[in-house]
C-alpha cells in the first residue's frame, strides 16, 4: 500500500528520466509527434513530386501552351488545359458569388443576433448538410436544378440544363455550410467587450455588427471564403453530374456570363470521366492527364494555404 | 435597526428626488430564476458623484447596467421596477434605448479600445450619432481629449494604434470617447481596478472635475477612492439571497458612522482599505 508520503516522494523522484521516456534527451512524445507529421508532410510532398514527374511528357511536349491552349485532341496528341482551368475557376466563382452574401449573412444573423443555445441549434444542423454525400447533391442538381435553369433561361436558347452555372449554383450550395459556419467562428472570435463597449457608446446592434464586429472579423471572413473556395474547386461527383462535360468550349470573352449558360468541364469533371481510364496506355496522354491533377491541386493548395494562413495571422490594428 | 437604515434611505430620496437625475424605485433583477438585485431604491442628484461599494457579487454591476440599459444586451435578464432618468422612465416604450445609452456614458473595469487609431477611438460613438463635418469632429476630438488629460500625450500621435497606449492611458481614452458625444451622466464600473497608481489617481483627479458638468455613479472596491471622490455613497449588500441597497448615506457619514449591521462587517473587513 502506498502512503500519501510515498507517493508524494515517488512522483518528486520521477520527475524527468525515470517517468518519461527520453531518446538522446528528446522525448520520445515529441519525437513520435515529429515523426507523424514528417509522414503526412512527406506523403504531400512525395504525391506532389509524383505528378510532377509524371506530367513531365506533356511539359516538353505543349509548353506553356499546356496552360494556354484551348485546344484538347488526345487522338491528335494535342493538349490545352484552358477551357477546363477556365471551367474550374467559373463555377468556384459562381459558387462563391452565391455562398459568400448567403454564408456570411446567415452567420451574422447566427453569431449576433441568436440566443446561444438557438445558435448552436442552427449551427449543428448547417453542418450536418456539409456532410451530405457529394452525390446526392449531384442527384439533387440533376432532379431539380438543371430543368429549373432551363426554364429561368429560356430565352437565351439553352441547348439544356447542363451548364457551367447549374454547377456553379449546386457548388454554391454545397459550400454554403463551410462558409456558413466557419465565418460564423469568425465572427465569435471577437471578443464580447468590444460589442458591449459599442453598445454603451449608443451604438445600434446593427451599427455594432458593420463598425465593430464584421471589420475585426474580416480576415476570418476571407478565411472562410478562401477555404469554401478550396472545397469548390476540388469538388468532383456533383459537379460531374451537371456541368455537361463539354471539351475545349473556352467562350471568345472569358469575361462574359452569357458563357456560363453552356455546358463546359472543370478540371476534375475531366479527371473524372472515362478519359483517365483510356490515358494510362499512353505516357503523353496520361502525363497530360497527371497535369491537369497537377493543376487541380496546385490551385486548391492555394486557397486552402491562403485561407489557413488569414486564419491563423493575428489580427493587425489597421491605423 | 432595519428601521433605521429605512428611515435613512427614504430621507435621502425625498430631500433628493425632486431634481433627480437618476431615480430608481422598487427595482427588482432576476435571471435564470435567481434573484439578483431586490426592491432597490436610489436617488442620484445631479452633478455629484454617487458612489456604490458592497462586497462582491452583491450586483453593483449589474445595478449600474440597469441605469443605462445594458442589461438589455444580455437576454436572460429580467428587469422590473422604474428607473427614471431626468424623469423619463427607461423602460418607457417610447425611449430608444440606443439612444439613451448615447446620453450616459460608460466606463468599464478593464479599458476595451478598439483596434484602431487613437483619434477613431474617440470619435468612435460620436461620428455614428450625429452628422459632424470633418473640422467639426477634430475639434470635438480635442475638446474630449482635453476633458479626460490626454491630450498633452497623444496630440503628436492622434493616428497611431490606440493598442499602444498604456492601460492607464486606455482607461482615459475609453473616458474621452464617452466624452466626445456629450453624455449628461457617465457610469463607471470599478474604473481603477486594472490600474496603477498614478493611473489611478489621474482618474480620480479627473472624476472631480468632470462633476462640474456631469452626473457620476461609481463603483468602486476601493473604499480610499470612496473617500476621496464621492459625495453620496451606496452599499449594496447581499440580504436573504439578493442584492439590496443596505444603506444610502453622505459619504462621510456612511464611512464613519455606518447604520446598518452589513455596511459595518463590509468596511470592517479590512480587504477592502486603501
Amino acid at each position: 500500500m502506498m502512503t500519501n508520503e510515498d507517493l508524494v516522494r515517488d512522483l518528486r523522484l520521477s520527475d524527468g528520466a525515470a517517468r518519461r521516456p527520453y531518446l538522446a534527451g528528446i522525448s520520445c512524445t515529441r519525437l513520435a509527434s515529429f515523426a507523424f507529421t514528417a509522414l503526412a508532410l512527406g506523403t504531400v510532398g512525395a504525391l506532389t513530386l509524383i505528378f510532377i514527374l509524371q506530367s513531365l511528357p506533356v511539359w516538353q511536349d505543349e509548353g506553356i501552351g499546356y496552360l494556354t491552349g484551348g485546344k484538347w485532341f488526345y487522338r491528335v496528341q494535342t493538349f490545352g488545359a484552358l477551357p477546363m482551368i477556365y471551367g474550374t475557376l467559373t463555377v468556384a466563382l459562381i459558387a462563391l458569388l452565391l455562398a459568400a452574401p448567403i454564408g456570411i449573412g446567415a452567420a451574422i444573423f447566427t453569431s449576433e443576433f441568436l440566443p446561444a443555445r438557438v445558435r448552436l441549434a442552427v449551427k449543428i444542423t448547417i453542418e450536418l448538410l456539409a456532410g451530405v454525400p457529394s452525390v446526392v447533391y449531384g442527384l439533387i442538381g440533376i432532379l431539380l436544378l438543371r430543368d429549373w435553369i432551363y426554364e429561368l433561361f429560356a430565352r437565351f436558347d439553352l441547348l439544356s440544363g447542363d451548364t457551367l452555372l447549374t454547377a456553379g449554383v449546386l457548388l454554391g450550395v454545397m459550400i454554403l455550410p463551410t462558409v456558413m459556419t466557419l465565418a460564423d467562428d469568425a465572427l465569435r472570435s471577437v471578443p464580447a467587450e468590444q460589442r458591449r463597449a459599442a453598445r454603451g457608446l449608443g451604438l445600434t446592434a446593427t451599427e455594432t455588427v458593420l463598425a465593430v464586429t464584421i471589420p475585426q472579423a474580416g480576415r476570418g471572413l476571407i478565411a472562410a471564403l478562401l477555404l469554401g473556395l478550396g472545397r469548390a474547386l476540388g469538388e468532383t461527383i456533383a459537379v460531374f453530374l451537371v456541368v455537361g462535360r463539354q471539351d475545349n468550349n473556352l467562350p471568345a470573352n472569358i469575361f462574359s456570363p452569357r458563357a456560363w449558360l453552356e455546358s463546359g468541364q472543370t478540371l476534375s469533371s475531366k479527371l473524372g470521366g472515362s478519359e483517365t481510364n483510356i490515358a494510362y496506355g499512353d505516357p503523353l496522354h496520361w502525363a497530360a492527364m497527371v497535369g491537369l491533377a497537377l493543376i487541380l491541386m496546385t490551385m486548391v493548395l492555394a486557397a486552402t494555404i491562403g485561407g489557413a494562413w488569414q486564419r491563423k495571422t493575428k489580427y493587425a490594428p489597421s491605423i | 435597526m432595519m428601521k433605521l437604515m429605512h428611515k435613512e434611505a427614504e430621507s435621502h430620496d425625498t430631500t433628493a428626488s425632486a431634481d433627480a437625475t437618476f431615480r430608481v424605485r422598487n427595482l427588482n433583477v432576476t435571471a435564470r430564476g435567481k434573484t439578483l438585485l431586490r426592491d432597490v431604491n436610489v436617488s442620484i442628484a445631479p452633478r455629484q458623484v454617487f458612489g456604490i461599494i458592497g462586497p462582491s457579487g452583491a450586483g453593483k454591476s449589474t445595478f449600474l447596467r440597469c441605469l443605462n440599459r445594458l442589461t438589455d444586451l444580455t437576454p436572460e435578464i429580467r428587469v422590473s421596477g422604474d428607473v427614471r432618468f431626468e424623469g423619463t422612465s427607461v423602460r418607457d416604450p417610447s425611449v430608444d434605448p440606443d439612444a439613451l445609452r448615447a446620453r450616459i456614458g460608460f466606463l468599464f473595469q478593464q479599458p476595451v479600445v478598439f483596434p484602431k487609431s487613437i483619434i477613431e477611438n474617440v470619435l468612435f460613438g460620436v461620428r455614428r450619432l450625429r452628422r459632424l463635418s470633418r473640422g467639426v469632429l477634430a475639434e470635438v476630438a480635442e475638446r474630449a481629449l482635453r476633458e479626460a488629460a490626454l491630450w498633452n500625450e497623444v496630440r503628436d500621435r492622434l493616428n497611431d494604434s490606440a493598442l499602444a497606449l498604456s492601460v492607464g492611458q486606455q482607461q482615459r481614452l475609453c473616458l474621452a470617447r464617452a466624452l466626445a458625444s456629450e453624455p449628461e451622466a457617465i457610469l463607471m464600473d470599478e474604473p481603477t481596478s486594472a490600474l496603477d497608481p498614478k493611473s489611478t489617481q489621474a482618474i480620480e483627479e479627473l472624476i472631480l472635475k468632470l462633476k462640474e458638468r456631469h452626473t457620476i455613479v461609481l463603483v468602486t472596491h476601493n473604499i480610499g477612492q470612496a473617500r476621496r471622490v464621492t459625495d453620496w455613497l451606496a452599499c449594496i449588500c447581499v440580504r436573504n439571497g439578493a442584492g439590496t441597497v443596505a444603506e444610502t448615506a453622505c459619504c462621510d457619514a456612511l464611512l464613519e458612522n455606518p447604520q446598518c449591521q452589513e455596511v459595518v462587517e463590509y468596511l470592517g473587513s479590512g480587504s477592502s482599505l486603501p
